[in-house]
Protein backbone atom coordinates (compact mmCIF):
# COMPACT_ATOMS: atom_id res chain seq x y z
CA UNK A 1 0.00 0.00 0.00
CA UNK A 2 1.46 3.32 -0.62
CA UNK A 3 1.70 5.93 1.07
CA UNK A 4 -0.84 8.60 -0.50
CA UNK A 5 -3.57 5.59 -0.33
CA UNK A 6 -3.10 5.36 3.44
CA UNK A 7 -2.99 9.22 3.89
CA UNK A 8 -6.82 8.99 1.71
CA UNK A 9 -7.67 6.01 3.82
CA UNK A 10 -6.86 8.03 6.93
CA UNK A 11 -8.77 10.92 5.93
CA UNK A 12 -11.80 8.73 4.73
CA UNK A 13 -11.94 7.36 8.01
CA UNK A 14 -12.45 10.77 9.84
CA UNK A 15 -15.83 11.15 8.38
CA UNK A 16 -18.98 9.90 10.56
CA UNK A 17 -21.15 7.73 9.05
CA UNK A 18 -23.17 6.66 12.38
CA UNK A 19 -23.11 9.07 15.52
CA UNK A 20 -24.75 8.80 18.82
CA UNK A 21 -25.33 11.34 20.64
CA UNK A 22 -26.00 10.84 24.62
CA UNK A 23 -27.82 8.23 24.33
CA UNK A 24 -29.82 7.01 27.13
CA UNK A 25 -31.93 3.81 27.40
CA UNK A 26 -35.02 2.86 29.79
CA UNK A 27 -36.46 -0.86 29.34
CA UNK A 28 -39.97 0.15 30.15
CA UNK A 29 -40.75 -0.77 33.90
CA UNK A 30 -37.50 -0.35 34.97
CA UNK A 31 -36.80 2.48 37.60
CA UNK A 32 -33.32 3.27 35.63
CA UNK A 33 -31.38 3.53 32.35
CA UNK A 34 -29.30 0.84 31.66
CA UNK A 35 -26.68 3.17 30.25
CA UNK A 36 -26.67 7.12 30.23
CA UNK A 37 -24.92 9.62 27.82
CA UNK A 38 -23.12 7.50 25.47
CA UNK A 39 -21.34 9.16 22.87
CA UNK A 40 -19.25 8.17 20.17
CA UNK A 41 -19.01 8.09 16.63
CA UNK A 42 -18.55 5.68 13.44
CA UNK A 43 -16.52 6.66 10.46
CA UNK A 44 -16.58 5.20 7.09
CA UNK A 45 -14.99 2.49 6.58
CA UNK A 46 -13.84 2.32 10.57
CA UNK A 47 -13.58 -1.04 12.59
CA UNK A 48 -15.10 0.04 15.89
CA UNK A 49 -15.66 -2.61 18.83
CA UNK A 50 -17.61 -1.95 21.95
CA UNK A 51 -16.43 -4.11 25.08
CA UNK A 52 -18.42 -4.78 28.33
CA UNK A 53 -19.20 -7.41 30.55
CA UNK A 54 -22.53 -9.57 30.45
CA UNK A 55 -25.49 -7.25 31.24
CA UNK A 56 -23.86 -4.07 30.70
CA UNK A 57 -26.28 -3.18 27.72
CA UNK A 58 -24.13 -3.72 24.54
CA UNK A 59 -26.93 -5.43 22.65
CA UNK A 60 -29.26 -2.33 23.66
CA UNK A 61 -26.79 0.22 22.33
CA UNK A 62 -26.61 -1.79 19.36
CA UNK A 63 -30.33 -1.94 18.82
CA UNK A 64 -30.73 1.59 19.20
CA UNK A 65 -28.01 2.03 16.74
CA UNK A 66 -29.78 -0.39 14.07
CA UNK A 67 -32.84 1.70 14.83
CA UNK A 68 -34.68 -0.94 16.88
CA UNK A 69 -35.21 0.34 19.76
CA UNK A 70 -35.76 4.44 20.32
CA UNK A 71 -33.55 6.08 22.86
CA UNK A 72 -35.28 7.36 25.77
CA UNK A 73 -32.83 10.33 25.09
CA UNK A 74 -30.20 11.65 22.63
CA UNK A 75 -30.17 10.23 18.83
CA UNK A 76 -28.39 8.35 16.76
CA UNK A 77 -27.73 10.14 13.67
CA UNK A 78 -26.54 8.69 10.03
CA UNK A 79 -24.25 10.70 7.66
CA UNK A 80 -22.90 10.44 4.41
CA UNK A 81 -25.19 8.09 2.46
CA UNK A 82 -25.50 8.07 -1.42
CA UNK A 83 -27.62 6.73 -3.42
CA UNK A 84 -30.33 4.92 -0.86
CA UNK A 85 -32.62 5.85 1.85
CA UNK A 86 -31.25 6.34 5.62
CA UNK A 87 -32.74 3.30 6.51
CA UNK A 88 -31.42 0.65 4.43
CA UNK A 89 -27.51 1.49 5.61
CA UNK A 90 -27.51 -0.25 8.10
CA UNK A 91 -28.01 -3.99 9.16
CA UNK A 92 -27.24 -6.10 11.46
CA UNK A 93 -25.95 -9.61 12.33
CA UNK A 94 -27.44 -11.24 15.66
CA UNK A 95 -25.86 -13.59 18.20
CA UNK A 96 -27.85 -16.86 17.22
CA UNK A 97 -27.88 -16.61 13.52
CA UNK A 98 -31.90 -15.52 13.29
CA UNK A 99 -31.96 -17.25 10.16
CA UNK A 100 -36.24 -18.10 8.91
CA UNK A 101 -36.05 -21.77 9.43
CA UNK A 102 -38.36 -22.23 6.72
CA UNK A 103 -36.57 -19.99 3.90
CA UNK A 104 -33.71 -21.57 2.04
CA UNK A 105 -30.62 -20.00 2.88
CA UNK A 106 -30.71 -18.17 -0.59
CA UNK A 107 -34.17 -16.77 0.59
CA UNK A 108 -32.48 -15.96 3.27
CA UNK A 109 -29.75 -14.18 2.29
CA UNK A 110 -32.54 -12.24 0.17
CA UNK A 111 -34.59 -11.35 2.82
CA UNK A 112 -33.31 -7.68 3.24
CA UNK A 113 -33.43 -7.36 -0.59
CA UNK A 114 -37.37 -7.33 -1.09
CA UNK A 115 -38.59 -3.52 -1.33
CA UNK A 116 -35.62 -2.04 -2.85
CA UNK A 117 -37.21 -2.16 -5.97
CA UNK A 118 -34.03 -4.12 -7.07
CA UNK A 119 -34.97 -6.75 -10.84
CA UNK A 120 -35.12 -10.33 -9.91
CA UNK A 121 -31.39 -10.76 -11.74
CA UNK A 122 -30.02 -7.78 -9.50
CA UNK A 123 -31.31 -9.71 -6.66
CA UNK A 124 -29.85 -13.38 -7.23
CA UNK A 125 -26.59 -11.81 -8.25
CA UNK A 126 -26.28 -9.75 -4.66
CA UNK A 127 -27.43 -13.08 -3.21
CA UNK A 128 -24.62 -15.14 -4.98
CA UNK A 129 -22.04 -12.09 -4.13
CA UNK A 130 -22.66 -12.88 -0.84
CA UNK A 131 -22.52 -16.42 -0.42
CA UNK A 132 -19.52 -16.17 -2.42
CA UNK A 133 -17.84 -13.80 -0.06
CA UNK A 134 -19.03 -15.37 3.29
CA UNK A 135 -17.89 -18.89 1.79
CA UNK A 136 -21.86 -20.56 1.31
CA UNK A 137 -22.52 -20.63 -2.79
CA UNK A 138 -22.63 -24.18 -2.36
CA UNK A 139 -25.20 -24.40 0.42
CA UNK A 140 -27.38 -21.98 -1.09
CA UNK A 141 -30.25 -24.80 -1.53
CA UNK A 142 -30.05 -25.83 2.08
CA UNK A 143 -32.78 -25.31 4.95
CA UNK A 144 -30.52 -23.71 8.26
CA UNK A 145 -31.45 -26.77 10.36
CA UNK A 146 -29.11 -28.75 7.70
CA UNK A 147 -25.89 -26.55 8.72
CA UNK A 148 -23.84 -26.03 11.50
CA UNK A 149 -23.90 -23.51 14.11
CA UNK A 150 -20.66 -21.61 12.09
CA UNK A 151 -22.08 -22.19 8.77
CA UNK A 152 -25.67 -20.40 10.00
CA UNK A 153 -23.69 -17.29 10.73
CA UNK A 154 -22.07 -16.69 8.11
CA UNK A 155 -25.56 -17.09 6.52
CA UNK A 156 -26.40 -14.64 8.73
CA UNK A 157 -23.46 -12.24 7.91
CA UNK A 158 -24.34 -13.12 3.92
CA UNK A 159 -27.67 -11.97 4.42
CA UNK A 160 -26.63 -8.44 6.14
CA UNK A 161 -23.86 -7.74 3.56
CA UNK A 162 -26.28 -8.20 0.62
CA UNK A 163 -28.16 -5.23 0.94
CA UNK A 164 -24.79 -3.43 0.89
CA UNK A 165 -25.02 -1.32 3.93
CA UNK A 166 -22.37 1.29 4.75
CA UNK A 167 -22.83 0.33 8.54
CA UNK A 168 -22.63 -2.86 9.73
CA UNK A 169 -23.99 -3.90 13.09
CA UNK A 170 -22.72 -7.32 15.08
CA UNK A 171 -24.03 -8.09 17.72
CA UNK A 172 -21.30 -10.90 19.07
CA UNK A 173 -21.82 -12.97 16.15
CA UNK A 174 -19.33 -15.35 16.97
CA UNK A 175 -20.05 -16.19 20.87
CA UNK A 176 -21.96 -19.04 19.97
CA UNK A 177 -19.62 -21.23 17.71
CA UNK A 178 -16.61 -23.18 18.66
CA UNK A 179 -13.23 -21.56 19.43
CA UNK A 180 -11.48 -23.18 16.07
CA UNK A 181 -14.83 -22.35 13.88
CA UNK A 182 -14.69 -18.55 15.62
CA UNK A 183 -10.92 -17.97 14.65
CA UNK A 184 -11.88 -18.51 11.05
CA UNK A 185 -15.03 -16.46 10.92
CA UNK A 186 -12.59 -13.74 12.38
CA UNK A 187 -10.48 -14.12 9.40
CA UNK A 188 -13.18 -14.55 7.00
CA UNK A 189 -14.98 -10.92 8.38
CA UNK A 190 -11.40 -9.50 8.11
CA UNK A 191 -11.26 -10.29 4.62
CA UNK A 192 -14.38 -9.33 3.87
CA UNK A 193 -14.20 -6.01 5.83
CA UNK A 194 -11.31 -5.21 3.77
CA UNK A 195 -12.97 -5.82 0.30
CA UNK A 196 -16.22 -3.98 0.75
CA UNK A 197 -15.01 -1.63 3.22
CA UNK A 198 -18.14 -0.76 5.20
CA UNK A 199 -17.89 0.73 8.63
CA UNK A 200 -18.30 -2.09 11.63
CA UNK A 201 -19.49 -1.56 15.21
CA UNK A 202 -19.06 -4.55 16.72
CA UNK A 203 -20.33 -5.97 19.63
CA UNK A 204 -18.09 -8.61 22.01
CA UNK A 205 -16.99 -9.34 25.40
CA UNK A 206 -14.19 -10.89 24.09
CA UNK A 207 -11.43 -8.69 24.70
CA UNK A 208 -8.97 -10.76 22.49
CA UNK A 209 -11.48 -10.54 19.33
CA UNK A 210 -11.80 -6.86 19.82
CA UNK A 211 -8.12 -6.39 19.68
CA UNK A 212 -7.43 -8.62 16.97
CA UNK A 213 -10.48 -7.13 14.35
CA UNK A 214 -10.55 -3.25 15.57
CA UNK A 215 -9.40 -0.13 14.42
CA UNK A 216 -10.68 1.31 17.67
CA UNK A 217 -12.24 0.04 21.04
CA UNK A 218 -14.53 1.51 23.19
CA UNK A 219 -15.36 0.40 26.29
CA UNK A 220 -18.57 -0.22 28.33
CA UNK A 221 -19.00 -0.21 31.68
CA UNK A 222 -21.26 0.29 34.47
CA UNK A 223 -20.14 3.53 37.22
CA UNK A 224 -19.74 2.64 40.61
CA UNK A 225 -19.94 -0.74 40.59
CA UNK A 226 -23.03 -1.40 38.50
CA UNK A 227 -25.33 0.92 40.82
CA UNK A 228 -25.32 3.93 38.01
CA UNK A 229 -26.13 3.63 34.77
CA UNK A 230 -23.55 2.71 32.22
CA UNK A 231 -21.56 4.58 30.02
CA UNK A 232 -18.61 4.74 27.70
CA UNK A 233 -15.36 4.54 30.29
CA UNK A 234 -12.33 4.44 27.49
CA UNK A 235 -11.82 4.92 23.64
CA UNK A 236 -8.97 3.02 22.71
CA UNK A 237 -7.07 3.49 19.24
CA UNK A 238 -5.41 0.20 18.27
CA UNK A 239 -2.39 0.95 16.37
CA UNK A 240 -1.15 -2.90 15.76
CA UNK A 241 -0.74 -2.93 12.29
CA UNK A 242 -2.42 -5.47 10.09
CA UNK A 243 -2.43 -8.49 9.73
CA UNK A 244 -2.46 -9.05 13.94
CA UNK A 245 -1.47 -12.21 15.30
CA UNK A 246 -2.36 -13.09 19.09
CA UNK A 247 1.19 -13.82 20.16
CA UNK A 248 2.76 -10.31 19.41
CA UNK A 249 3.69 -9.21 22.57
CA UNK A 250 1.98 -5.81 21.45
CA UNK A 251 -0.73 -7.29 21.31
CA UNK A 252 -1.03 -8.89 24.28
CA UNK A 253 -0.36 -5.25 25.82
CA UNK A 254 -3.11 -3.77 24.11
CA UNK A 255 -5.44 -6.75 25.36
CA UNK A 256 -3.82 -5.72 28.80
CA UNK A 257 -5.12 -2.15 28.61
CA UNK A 258 -8.38 -3.34 28.09
CA UNK A 259 -8.62 -5.66 30.76
CA UNK A 260 -7.56 -3.13 33.34
CA UNK A 261 -9.93 -0.95 32.54
CA UNK A 262 -12.26 -3.37 32.68
CA UNK A 263 -12.22 -4.53 36.03
CA UNK B 1 -52.37 -16.05 28.68
CA UNK B 2 -55.70 -15.86 26.86
CA UNK B 3 -59.10 -16.91 27.81
CA UNK B 4 -58.91 -19.15 24.61
CA UNK B 5 -56.18 -21.10 25.89
CA UNK B 6 -57.55 -21.86 29.17
CA UNK B 7 -61.65 -22.35 28.31
CA UNK B 8 -60.86 -26.39 26.91
CA UNK B 9 -58.06 -28.24 27.70
CA UNK B 10 -59.16 -31.38 25.67
CA UNK B 11 -59.13 -29.51 22.63
CA UNK B 12 -55.03 -29.03 23.02
CA UNK B 13 -53.87 -29.94 19.11
CA UNK B 14 -51.46 -32.73 19.23
CA UNK B 15 -49.31 -34.13 17.23
CA UNK B 16 -50.82 -37.62 15.88
CA UNK B 17 -49.59 -40.39 17.89
CA UNK B 18 -49.16 -44.27 16.83
CA UNK B 19 -53.06 -44.75 16.13
CA UNK B 20 -53.13 -43.04 12.33
CA UNK B 21 -51.44 -44.74 9.77
CA UNK B 22 -48.98 -41.34 8.86
CA UNK B 23 -47.42 -42.10 5.04
CA UNK B 24 -44.19 -42.25 6.65
CA UNK B 25 -45.20 -45.19 8.66
CA UNK B 26 -46.10 -46.88 5.81
CA UNK B 27 -42.32 -48.01 5.07
CA UNK B 28 -42.30 -49.53 8.39
CA UNK B 29 -44.29 -52.16 6.89
CA UNK B 30 -42.47 -53.26 4.48
CA UNK B 31 -43.05 -57.74 3.78
CA UNK B 32 -41.27 -59.29 6.28
CA UNK B 33 -41.68 -57.00 9.31
CA UNK B 34 -42.07 -57.89 12.45
CA UNK B 35 -44.68 -55.05 12.47
CA UNK B 36 -47.16 -56.13 9.64
CA UNK B 37 -47.23 -59.75 10.76
CA UNK B 38 -48.18 -58.67 13.90
CA UNK B 39 -50.63 -56.17 12.80
CA UNK B 40 -51.86 -58.76 10.55
CA UNK B 41 -52.19 -61.11 13.15
CA UNK B 42 -54.26 -58.26 15.37
CA UNK B 43 -56.76 -57.62 12.47
CA UNK B 44 -56.85 -61.49 12.18
CA UNK B 45 -57.39 -62.40 15.79
CA UNK B 46 -60.39 -59.40 15.90
CA UNK B 47 -62.39 -61.39 13.27
CA UNK B 48 -61.70 -64.29 14.89
CA UNK B 49 -63.52 -63.49 18.06
CA UNK B 50 -66.35 -61.81 15.91
CA UNK B 51 -67.04 -64.68 14.03
CA UNK B 52 -67.00 -66.92 17.53
CA UNK B 53 -69.28 -63.88 19.04
CA UNK B 54 -71.51 -65.12 15.88
CA UNK B 55 -71.44 -68.62 16.45
CA UNK B 56 -72.08 -68.98 19.90
CA UNK B 57 -75.14 -65.92 19.84
CA UNK B 58 -73.09 -63.50 22.78
CA UNK B 59 -74.82 -61.10 21.48
CA UNK B 60 -79.13 -61.42 20.58
CA UNK B 61 -78.94 -63.10 17.23
CA UNK B 62 -79.46 -61.15 14.28
CA UNK B 63 -77.72 -58.12 15.55
CA UNK B 64 -74.42 -59.13 14.41
CA UNK B 65 -73.55 -60.15 10.96
CA UNK B 66 -71.39 -63.06 9.89
CA UNK B 67 -67.93 -61.51 9.20
CA UNK B 68 -67.44 -63.47 5.99
CA UNK B 69 -70.96 -62.51 4.72
CA UNK B 70 -69.14 -58.53 4.78
CA UNK B 71 -67.83 -59.20 1.00
CA UNK B 72 -70.44 -60.47 -0.21
CA UNK B 73 -72.73 -57.18 0.99
CA UNK B 74 -69.97 -55.17 -0.06
CA UNK B 75 -70.47 -55.60 -3.03
CA UNK B 76 -74.47 -55.70 -3.09
CA UNK B 77 -74.13 -52.67 -2.03
CA UNK B 78 -71.51 -51.37 -5.02
CA UNK B 79 -73.93 -53.26 -7.35
CA UNK B 80 -77.31 -52.09 -6.40
CA UNK B 81 -75.90 -48.41 -7.16
CA UNK B 82 -75.75 -47.02 -3.60
CA UNK B 83 -72.56 -47.02 -1.91
CA UNK B 84 -70.91 -44.29 -4.19
CA UNK B 85 -73.42 -41.77 -4.43
CA UNK B 86 -73.80 -42.29 -0.28
CA UNK B 87 -69.83 -41.82 -0.09
CA UNK B 88 -70.73 -38.71 -2.99
CA UNK B 89 -73.28 -37.48 -1.03
CA UNK B 90 -71.00 -37.26 2.51
CA UNK B 91 -68.75 -36.18 0.44
CA UNK B 92 -70.39 -33.52 -0.66
CA UNK B 93 -71.03 -31.79 2.81
CA UNK B 94 -67.87 -33.24 4.30
CA UNK B 95 -65.62 -31.02 1.64
CA UNK B 96 -68.29 -27.75 2.43
CA UNK B 97 -68.67 -28.06 5.97
CA UNK B 98 -64.77 -28.87 6.57
CA UNK B 99 -63.55 -25.85 4.12
CA UNK B 100 -65.40 -23.30 5.58
CA UNK B 101 -65.19 -23.96 9.31
CA UNK B 102 -61.47 -24.33 8.48
CA UNK B 103 -61.49 -21.17 7.12
CA UNK B 104 -63.38 -19.07 9.36
CA UNK B 105 -61.66 -21.05 12.39
CA UNK B 106 -58.21 -19.88 10.69
CA UNK B 107 -59.24 -16.27 10.10
CA UNK B 108 -61.00 -15.49 13.30
CA UNK B 109 -57.79 -17.43 15.02
CA UNK B 110 -55.55 -15.36 13.20
CA UNK B 111 -57.23 -12.62 14.07
CA UNK B 112 -57.79 -12.83 17.39
CA UNK B 113 -54.31 -13.92 18.10
CA UNK B 114 -52.74 -10.92 16.36
CA UNK B 115 -55.40 -7.99 17.42
CA UNK B 116 -55.36 -7.39 21.17
CA UNK B 117 -58.61 -5.31 20.63
CA UNK B 118 -60.35 -8.15 18.66
CA UNK B 119 -59.05 -10.96 21.05
CA UNK B 120 -60.86 -8.95 23.93
CA UNK B 121 -64.27 -9.02 22.19
CA UNK B 122 -64.31 -12.46 20.86
CA UNK B 123 -62.83 -14.09 24.27
CA UNK B 124 -65.98 -13.82 26.20
CA UNK B 125 -68.11 -14.58 23.54
CA UNK B 126 -65.92 -17.94 22.59
CA UNK B 127 -66.25 -19.24 26.37
CA UNK B 128 -69.72 -19.37 25.60
CA UNK B 129 -69.94 -20.65 22.53
CA UNK B 130 -67.08 -22.98 23.08
CA UNK B 131 -68.52 -26.02 25.35
CA UNK B 132 -71.53 -26.22 23.05
CA UNK B 133 -71.21 -29.41 21.35
CA UNK B 134 -71.49 -29.05 17.44
CA UNK B 135 -74.35 -31.64 17.53
CA UNK B 136 -76.56 -29.51 19.66
CA UNK B 137 -76.77 -27.77 16.78
CA UNK B 138 -78.72 -30.32 14.52
CA UNK B 139 -81.83 -28.47 15.93
CA UNK B 140 -80.78 -25.01 14.77
CA UNK B 141 -79.55 -26.71 11.25
CA UNK B 142 -83.20 -28.35 10.55
CA UNK B 143 -85.04 -25.19 11.29
CA UNK B 144 -82.81 -23.26 9.26
CA UNK B 145 -81.63 -25.08 6.67
CA UNK B 146 -84.10 -28.56 6.32
CA UNK B 147 -82.61 -31.82 6.25
CA UNK B 148 -79.88 -30.98 3.33
CA UNK B 149 -76.42 -31.02 2.60
CA UNK B 150 -76.01 -27.42 3.84
CA UNK B 151 -77.51 -28.31 7.24
CA UNK B 152 -75.02 -31.30 7.54
CA UNK B 153 -72.23 -28.78 6.66
CA UNK B 154 -73.16 -26.62 8.83
CA UNK B 155 -73.36 -28.64 11.39
CA UNK B 156 -69.51 -30.28 10.48
CA UNK B 157 -68.40 -26.28 10.20
CA UNK B 158 -68.95 -25.75 13.56
CA UNK B 159 -66.83 -28.70 15.34
CA UNK B 160 -64.00 -27.88 13.08
CA UNK B 161 -64.20 -23.67 13.42
CA UNK B 162 -63.23 -24.52 17.14
CA UNK B 163 -60.08 -27.01 15.61
CA UNK B 164 -58.96 -24.60 13.97
CA UNK B 165 -59.68 -21.56 15.97
CA UNK B 166 -57.55 -22.69 18.58
CA UNK B 167 -54.80 -24.19 16.78
CA UNK B 168 -54.72 -20.89 14.69
CA UNK B 169 -54.63 -18.87 17.76
CA UNK B 170 -51.53 -20.85 20.05
CA UNK B 171 -49.74 -21.08 16.83
CA UNK B 172 -49.67 -17.61 16.17
CA UNK B 173 -49.49 -16.28 19.70
CA UNK B 174 -46.29 -18.53 20.06
CA UNK B 175 -44.16 -17.13 17.12
CA UNK B 176 -41.03 -16.49 18.95
CA UNK B 177 -40.74 -12.29 18.51
CA UNK B 178 -37.07 -12.61 17.25
CA UNK B 179 -38.29 -13.23 14.28
CA UNK B 180 -40.65 -10.09 14.21
CA UNK B 181 -37.23 -8.42 15.22
CA UNK B 182 -35.68 -9.76 12.19
CA UNK B 183 -38.26 -8.38 10.00
CA UNK B 184 -37.90 -5.09 11.42
CA UNK B 185 -34.02 -5.16 11.36
CA UNK B 186 -34.45 -5.83 7.72
CA UNK B 187 -37.52 -3.86 6.86
CA UNK B 188 -39.78 -6.01 5.56
CA UNK B 189 -42.36 -5.34 8.35
CA UNK B 190 -45.31 -4.41 6.09
CA UNK B 191 -48.34 -6.03 7.74
CA UNK B 192 -48.70 -8.56 4.25
CA UNK B 193 -44.50 -9.45 4.55
CA UNK B 194 -44.88 -9.61 8.06
CA UNK B 195 -47.72 -12.52 7.77
CA UNK B 196 -46.46 -13.94 4.30
CA UNK B 197 -42.55 -14.34 5.65
CA UNK B 198 -42.81 -14.65 9.33
CA UNK B 199 -46.55 -15.03 11.42
CA UNK B 200 -47.71 -17.84 8.66
CA UNK B 201 -44.76 -20.21 8.49
CA UNK B 202 -44.08 -19.77 12.03
CA UNK B 203 -47.37 -21.23 13.06
CA UNK B 204 -47.80 -23.59 10.32
CA UNK B 205 -46.89 -26.48 12.10
CA UNK B 206 -49.80 -25.49 14.72
CA UNK B 207 -51.86 -24.54 11.97
CA UNK B 208 -51.60 -27.58 10.28
CA UNK B 209 -52.10 -30.21 12.88
CA UNK B 210 -55.46 -28.19 13.43
CA UNK B 211 -56.60 -28.81 10.09
CA UNK B 212 -55.19 -32.46 10.33
CA UNK B 213 -57.38 -32.84 13.64
CA UNK B 214 -60.54 -30.98 11.78
CA UNK B 215 -60.11 -33.77 8.89
CA UNK B 216 -61.19 -36.60 11.11
CA UNK B 217 -63.29 -34.69 13.49
CA UNK B 218 -65.37 -33.88 10.54
CA UNK B 219 -66.12 -37.32 9.72
CA UNK B 220 -67.45 -37.81 13.01
CA UNK B 221 -69.35 -35.08 12.97
CA UNK B 222 -70.70 -36.06 9.75
CA UNK B 223 -71.88 -39.26 10.34
CA UNK B 224 -74.01 -38.46 13.76
CA UNK B 225 -74.88 -35.69 11.49
CA UNK B 226 -76.24 -38.02 8.89
CA UNK B 227 -78.24 -40.09 11.32
CA UNK B 228 -80.35 -37.26 11.49
CA UNK B 229 -81.39 -38.44 7.63
CA UNK B 230 -79.30 -36.24 5.25
CA UNK B 231 -78.50 -38.41 2.66
CA UNK B 232 -74.99 -40.03 2.72
CA UNK B 233 -73.08 -42.96 4.37
CA UNK B 234 -74.44 -41.88 7.93
CA UNK B 235 -78.29 -42.41 6.25
CA UNK B 236 -77.29 -45.14 4.38
CA UNK B 237 -76.24 -46.96 7.48
CA UNK B 238 -79.14 -45.81 9.80
CA UNK B 239 -81.60 -47.11 6.83
CA UNK B 240 -79.33 -50.66 6.93
CA UNK B 241 -80.35 -51.27 10.50
CA UNK B 242 -83.84 -50.28 10.14
CA UNK B 243 -83.89 -53.53 8.52
CA UNK B 244 -81.40 -55.49 10.17
CA UNK B 245 -79.46 -55.29 7.61
CA UNK B 246 -76.38 -55.53 10.27
CA UNK B 247 -73.68 -56.42 7.16
CA UNK B 248 -75.04 -53.65 5.02
CA UNK B 249 -74.30 -51.42 8.36
CA UNK B 250 -70.51 -52.85 8.66
CA UNK B 251 -69.78 -52.31 5.26
CA UNK B 252 -70.49 -48.51 5.44
CA UNK B 253 -68.48 -48.43 8.81
CA UNK B 254 -65.27 -50.23 7.27
CA UNK B 255 -66.16 -47.47 4.29
CA UNK B 256 -65.96 -44.62 6.43
CA UNK B 257 -62.79 -46.21 7.94
CA UNK B 258 -61.34 -45.98 4.46
CA UNK B 259 -62.42 -42.89 3.28
CA UNK B 260 -61.08 -41.24 6.52
CA UNK B 261 -57.79 -43.26 6.07
CA UNK B 262 -57.19 -41.38 2.57
CA UNK B 263 -58.48 -37.96 3.45
CA UNK B 264 -55.57 -37.97 6.80
CA UNK B 265 -53.03 -40.17 4.51
CA UNK B 266 -53.42 -37.10 1.62
CA UNK B 267 -53.19 -34.79 4.33
CA UNK B 268 -49.77 -36.08 5.50
CA UNK B 269 -48.27 -35.65 2.62
CA UNK B 270 -49.40 -32.57 1.87
CA UNK B 271 -48.49 -31.38 5.77
CA UNK B 272 -44.72 -32.86 5.06
CA UNK B 273 -44.57 -31.02 1.87
CA UNK B 274 -45.07 -27.77 3.73
CA UNK B 275 -43.17 -28.61 6.92
CA UNK B 276 -40.22 -29.82 5.18
CA UNK B 277 -38.09 -27.52 6.43
CA UNK B 278 -37.69 -28.93 9.58
CA UNK B 279 -35.20 -30.44 11.38
CA UNK B 280 -35.47 -34.48 10.74
N1 LIG C 1 -36.45 -6.69 27.34
C1 LIG C 1 -35.83 -6.29 28.48
N2 LIG C 1 -36.55 -5.81 29.52
C2 LIG C 1 -35.96 -5.40 30.65
N3 LIG C 1 -34.64 -5.46 30.86
C3 LIG C 1 -33.86 -5.94 29.88
C4 LIG C 1 -34.40 -6.38 28.64
N4 LIG C 1 -33.40 -6.81 27.85
C5 LIG C 1 -32.28 -6.63 28.56
N5 LIG C 1 -32.54 -6.11 29.78
C6 LIG C 1 -31.56 -5.75 30.80
O1 LIG C 1 -30.77 -4.71 30.30
C7 LIG C 1 -29.42 -4.93 30.61
C8 LIG C 1 -28.57 -4.84 29.37
O2 LIG C 1 -28.89 -5.89 28.49
P1 LIG C 1 -28.05 -6.15 27.17
O3 LIG C 1 -28.03 -4.91 26.36
O4 LIG C 1 -28.62 -7.36 26.54
O5 LIG C 1 -26.60 -6.46 27.75
P2 LIG C 1 -25.32 -7.07 27.03
O6 LIG C 1 -25.60 -7.19 25.58
O7 LIG C 1 -24.23 -6.11 27.34
O8 LIG C 1 -25.05 -8.39 27.66
C9 LIG C 1 -29.31 -6.27 31.29
O9 LIG C 1 -29.09 -6.07 32.66
C10 LIG C 1 -30.64 -6.92 31.05
O10 LIG C 1 -31.03 -7.63 32.19
MG1 LIG D 1 -25.80 -8.91 24.41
Amino acid sequence: MTIAVREKDMMAKTEPVLVAEKLDYTFPGADRPVFGGVDFALAKGEFLSLVGGSGVGKSTVLRCAAGLLEPGAGRIVLQGGKAHSGRRRRSIVFQDSRLLPWQTVEANVAYGLHGLGLSRQEIAARVEDALKLTLMVDYAKRWPSELSGGQQQRVGIARALAVEPSVLLMDEPFSAVDALTRGRLQAELLNIWERRRMAVLFVTHDIEEAVLLSDRILVMGGVMGGSQPACITNHNPVDLARPRSRKEPEFFRVAATIADQLQ
Amino acid sequence: MSIASSIHPSTTVSKRSDHSIGVKDLSRFGIGSRRLWLGLTGVAAFIAIWKLAFLFHWVRPGTLPDPFAVPAAFAGEFQSHRLLPAIGSSLIHYVWGLGLGSLAGFLVGLAAATSRGFDDFQSLLARILRPIPPLAWVVFAIAWFQVSHAGAAFVIAIGVFWVNYFATFSGVRNVDPRHYELARAFHQDGLLRRIFTVTLPAAAPSILAGLRTGVGQAWMTLIAAELLGVPGMGQEMNAAAGVGAYDVVVVYMLVISAVYGICDGSFSIIENRLLRWRPK
